[in-house]
């Protein structure tokens, strides 16, 4: 079942052509990985996807929904969340609020509710908790869920901005470099954990630099080059691909 | 346990708080007391404006002045009854800082902070040159003494009781609020505005929320202000004041309710404890203030924290 589908999406910023007519699907459940070189348009697709920008043309849907106008806040509700190349996690709180940031439209407490029903309030702050516990636990962060964030040694930062984007119980997650920075036992053990997350249902959306960890846990893999689509295919016939190590490695004279 | 704890903690303050008149006879420092409880009204509203949303406003002390004038007007021209006139002064504060941030809440960060101070300025200009609607200059003098139901608020001990009362709903109603979702939602927008908005915050709709609650408690403490001092003028309403409340709120600690009264108690009794020294007051309290934050920048705050922290590392070591 297709749950994203980006039809010719173009964005242009001044006189650079950042993307250009990208077609892109995700299924439900798949692991799909986005490579290119530095300045390809990797970045900014990723933005269109979550609403930062919007596309000059072309249509993003989910789950057969028109999401391409929605304002950015509101693309959580649809079940897209994300992470970012350079670590946006809320540095001067606890990693606990941290994750409950993350559940913030879930939480249906009103004002009112706040005030004058704070049984009923407390009871889902309560169930946010237990959810934030579980999500930790997943990440191998329960234990420090009282410390600053910025406290936390880098790799554990970037598992937190994972477990705050799951807090939101996504359909689909979108990753910018998660292994960027990583030393290379953490960046297997966080593929270990994407797999874990597709297994439990998620689709996911990654943009990588590091070869040997996106050929190992997508299902497809697509490569971008100065913005426009230059091969798709699963992750054994890009390595293969003549066109895809020339723009890699350069052409053979 | 812990809960447990820190609610009995609490309910020794509240009742303490209360006893207090009853061991301090003494009408000087309970006149103290009384502006203790006013300035942290006003800066735990600036609190939850500018420690935990991130809006560095320095017009706070407009919307104290808009609820002083609400209440002055309706207790000296309309007879209004106090409690109507306390309410009204708390709510038409924060009508106008919601119409105010409805405008500014698209601004980046220092602009916004000009438009209050620029707000705040025309605030008080119109105050001192509409003659016929503010008194200009000289203000409104002979408010009535106030009347709750069968209480007659008048002498100091009186209006400690009031100042009270209005302290303890301030601080309870904004402690639930920052625990809520919604004070999280304040906290994400000061930490990371982008972050914020991808996790489901409208950015915009928050910071106006922030804003205008704020402003409801500003008012409320200028209603206070109105009834204890019988007479305003625009003179109090300035930028200085605006100042000296972001001042206190810095110097106790931002984002943190409690601390917050600290700061109030600090500044307001180094001023008390330093009046023989006249205008070098000044300069000593600013000393003081440097040296705290550049040793602790999180404030006193930050000093609870230290002393907190290295008694964790004592039981460590006890272990």
């Amino acid at each position: 079942m297709t749950l994203l589908k980006a039809e010719e999406i173009d964005k242009k910023f001044g006189g650079i052509h950042a993307v250009s007519h990208l077609n892109v699907s995700v299924n439900k459940g798949e692991i799909v990985g986005m490579i290119g070189p530095n300045g390809s348009g990797k970045t900014t697709f990723l933005n269109i996807l979550s609403g930062i920008y919007r596309s000059d043309s072309g249509r993003v849907e989910f789950k057969n929904e028109d999401i391409t106008k929605l304002p950015l806040h509101r693309i959580i509700e649809k079940g897209i969340a994300r992470t970012f190349q350079n670590l946006r996690i809320f540095r001067n709180i606890s990693v606990l609020e941290n994750a409950l940031i993350g559940r913030h439209h879930l939480i249906k407490n009103s004002l009112l509710n706040v005030y004058f029903n704070p049984s009923l309030a407390g009871r889902r702050e309560k169930s946010a908790y237990l959810k934030a516990m579980e999500i930790l636990g997943l990440v191998n962060l329960a234990k420090e869920k009282n410390e600053l964030a910025r406290n936390l040694p880098y790799g554990k930062q970037r598992l937190l901005e994972i477990a705050r984007a799951l807090m939101a119980e996504p359909d689909l997650l979108l990753l910018d470099e998660p292994t960027a920075g990583m030393n290379p036992t953490e960046a297997v053990a966080l593929c270990e954990f994407l797999k874990k997350l597709k297994e439990r249902g998620f689709a996911l959306f990654v943009i990588e630099h590091n070869m040997k960890a996106i050929m190992s846990i997508s299902d497809k893999i697509i490569v971008l080059n100065v913005g426009a689509k230059l091969k798709e295919g699963i992750p054994r016939e890009i390595q293969r691909d003549k066109q895809v190590q020339e723009i890699y490695l350069g052409k053979e004279e | 346990m812990e809960k447990n704890r820190k609610i009995i903690v609490f309910i020794l303050v509240v009742a303490l708080s209360f006893l207090l008149p009853s061991f301090v006879k003494n009408y000087y420092w309970l006149g103290i007391f009384n502006l203790i409880l006013m300035y942290s009204i006003l800066c735990l509203s600036l609190n939850l404006i500018f420690g935990f949303t991130n809006l560095l406003s320095v017009g706070h002390a407009a919307f104290y002045g808009i609820g002083a004038y609400t209440t002055a007007i309706l207790l000296t021209r309309y007879h209004f009854p106090f409690l109507p006139s306390l309410l009204l002064s708390g709510l038409i504060a924060l009508f106008i800082g919601f119409l105010l941030s409805i405008t500014t809440s698209r601004v980046r960060g220092d602009y916004f902070t000009v438009i209050t101070i620029v707000f705040g300025e025309i605030f008080r200009l119109i105050m001192q040159n509409w003659v016929k609607f503010s008194g200009g200059a000289v203000g409104i003098v002979g408010l009535p003494a106030p009347q709750l139901f069968s209480w007659r608020i008048i002498s100091e001990k009186d209006f400690y009781f009031l100042g009270l009362v209005l302290f303890w709903f301030t601080y309870l109603t904004l402690s639930l609020l920052v625990k809520s979702k919604f004070g999280r939602a304040f906290i994400a927008i000061r930490e990371d505005e982008l972050a914020a908005s991808t996790m489901g915050i409208n950015v915009v709709m928050y910071k106006i929320l922030s804003f205008s609650i704020g402003c409801f408690y500003a008012g409320l403490a200028g209603s206070y202000y109105a009834v204890y001092n019988t007479a305003i003028a625009p003179s109090s309403f300035t930028l200085d004041e605006s100042c000296l409340m972001i001042i206190m709120v810095v110097l106790g600690g931002i984002g943190n309710l409690t601390a917050t009264i600290s700061g109030v108690i600090v500044m307001l009794v180094a001023t008390e404890v330093f009046r023989p020294l006249y205008h070098y007051r000044l300069l000593l309290i600013g000393l003081i203030m440097v040296i705290v934050l550049v040793r602790y920048p999180y404030g006193i705050l930050g000093i609870f924290n230290k002393i907190a922290s290295m008694r964790k590392k004592y039981s460590y070591r006890k272990v």
